[in-house]
């Protein structure tokens, strides 16, 4: 490792810590990089700029950022919980039950778990406070039902994952699927058996009429993600533009079907959608510079070759990977993670055999963890602030949430068929 | 705001122009790449923005008052140094590709990446700003210990 790197690597870590943003401190530590590796600094802007600019598909994030936000502001997302309600209200701990399935069919309208946890994840929580449920499992369903928003399609962190690796967006669309239900599955047995244990209520349930009614409603919210995909994979759009037909249509619903989005309303929504648009963009450009150099330095390479002095087993590989990210996930951002650390990682995984879809779909449920888990858990964060719970509250009641999550992370990771099924129906051939 | 919308204004035209008039465009492509672009680094040199970003505080929060102050004294410096020393050559490397248009528009690379240049010095003032305001603090301060004294 040269002097250069050493100190962008000081610099990023003493930005990290003295809160300095995340993006900022990236750009940072890639400048002080070019000073001291005698490189043009006019590198900076070259690296960054081209960057946005040539990565068409990037595009995708921004609107899919505003999907998610128009669903939100425009009470669509309640229309889907009541349906959600009328579905399995009945279980037992049945709002919370309603939580998860409110989550997976949101989840095909918005690729972010922030957007899950911090729009509709107000209405579950709501509902489930004044349904009796403790505020801490409530918030904590809701982090972690969350997390399933970008492994079911669409999915900002697979979008900037197939633009790192050179991987087909919609396979990796086609990939998540699975994985996203058998999540949403083994959260629906968890809190059977947390419901029947701590004596959680049913919801009554309002009848067929009323169900009918319900999904009448909410059909042309449900139709959002049959056009998003059947754009995709009938290849009439590319991702980024099925993003931004979708977002269209989002649009005519919120003004014009549910008439849920005045000018005010709608005028904030945007600012919304642009700060958090500027936000990632941010980091995405941040991450350029610190590859570059990640890049220049062979750090991929000095990394295969020390990771390969361990094992050459995939499996081992493979789950030692995921252990380093598990753990960086704890304290790092994990969008910064993705950017930084999957270039670094891939290549290894690509020489042992291990499919890039597959790992992708690993890799993004693995930082749908880091976001869950203490000290540096977004989603713990959000809901915590939102709802004016105790953070302690939320986390004393997410652990039973992360060992479903760790489960189902070690279930992808040993049978990769049940993330390459879908995509190899549509043809793929990994 | 705007740029947004010319983002995803061009988009849909494409998609338009492509299945309806069966007549695709070029220039939307590159339109939407060059709004992203601005809409991102516009939005990310605004001051009022500054809280949106992601940021690890738990060690800040942990501090006390006096030791946060130094904390965001040294990241400001840290921030208006290193974002002050690429101006020049920014500037220089737009000069550089002045001559290159982006295609199928009526627009030069340099003003296609010249909000760059925006963000750089925008920073640069803000975090100014930031430190100026912490300094004059401790200055005010000792003032304040020496009146008393």
């Amino acid at each position: 490792m040269s002097i250069a790197f050493a100190l962008l690597l000081l610099v990023f870590i003493t930005a990290f810590l003295i809160r300095i943003p995340l993006a900022y401190g990236m750009m940072a530590a890639g400048i002080v990089y070019l000073v001291a590796s005698g490189t043009d600094l006019g590198l900076f802007a070259q690296v960054t700029m081209n960057g946005l600019y040539s990565k068409f598909v990037l595009l995708a994030v921004p609107l899919f950022i505003f999907m998610a936000q128009i669903m939100n502001d425009s009470t669509v997302t309640e229309k889907i919980f009541h349906f959600a309600h009328a579905i399995v209200g009945r279980m037992p701990g049945g709002l919370a039950q309603v939580n998860v399935v409110n989550s997976v069919i949101f989840s095909g309208m918005s690729g972010s778990a922030v957007a899950d946890a911090s729009g509709t994840g107000l209405v579950e929580i709501k509902a489930m406070a004044n349904g009796g449920y403790p505020k801490g499992f409530a918030c904590a369903t809701t982090a972690a039902t969350s997390t399933i928003g970008p492994i079911i399609p669409p999915s900002i962190p697979m979008v900037i994952y197939a633009y790192l690796s050179a991987t087909s967006v919609g396979m990796l669309f086609a990939a998540g699927m699975l994985p996203g239900l058998l999540l949403a599955g083994l959260q629906m047995v968890l809190i059977f058996f947390l419901a029947k244990r701590r004596g959680y209520p049913r919801e009554m349930w309002p009848g067929l009429g009323q169900t009918a009614g319900r999904l009448l409603v909410a059909v042309p919210a449900l139709l959002t993600p049959v056009i998003l995909l059947g754009g995709i994979y009938s290849g009439a759009f590319t991702p980024t533009e099925a993003a931004a037909v979708a977002s269209m249509y989002a649009l005519v619903l919120a003004f014009i079907v549910y008439r849920a989005l005045g000018w005010s309303g709608f005028y904030s929504m945007f600012q919304t959608t642009v700060r958090q648009s500027a936000t990632v963009g941010l980091i995405v450009g941040g991450a350029f510079i610190i590859n570059y150099a990640v890049a220049i330095e062979g750090i991929p390479r000095a990394f295969a070759d020390a990771i390969l002095s361990l094992s050459h087993d995939p499996l081992i590989l493979l789950i030692l990977i995921n252990l380093l990210f598990l753990v960086m996930g704890m304290f790092l951002d994990t969008m910064v993670l993705l950017l930084i650390m999957v270039p670094v990682v891939l290549p290894i995984m690509r020489l042992v055999g291990i499919d890039p879809v597959h790992f992708g779909v690993v890799i993004v449920l693995n930082m749908m963890i880091g976001l869950s888990t203490p000290p540096f858990g977004v989603l713990l964060f959000i809901v915590s602030n939102t709802t004016r719970t105790a953070l302690k509250d939320v986390i004393r009641e997410i652990w039973p949430f992360l060992g479903i999550m760790l489960a189902a992370l070690v279930i992808l990771i040993l049978f990769p068929d049940i993330v390459l099924w879908v995509p190899r129906l549509m043809g793929y051939e990994g | 705001m705007v740029f947004f919308t010319i983002m995803f204004a061009s988009i849909l035209i494409g998609v338009f122009w492509r299945y309806v008039l069966n007549d695709p465009l070029i220039w939307t492509v590159n339109a939407a790449a060059v709004a992203f672009i601005w809409t991102v680094l516009i939005a990310a040199g605004l001051p009022n923005w500054a809280d949106e970003h992601i940021q690890f505080d738990l060690l800040y929060r942990r501090m006390s008052p006096r030791w946060q102050r130094v904390s965001r004294m040294v990241g400001n410096l840290l921030l208006v140094v290193t974002f002050a020393l690429p101006i020049p050559a920014t500037w220089d490397y737009l000069a550089f590709i002045a001559p290159d248009t982006v295609t199928g528009l009526p627009l030069t690379f340099n003003w296609a990446f010249a909000v760059v240049l925006w963000f750089l010095v925008a920073t640069v003032v803000h975090r100014g700003r930031l430190l100026v305001r912490d300094v004059r603090d401790i200055a005010h301060e000792r003032a304040d210990r020496a009146g008393r004294a």
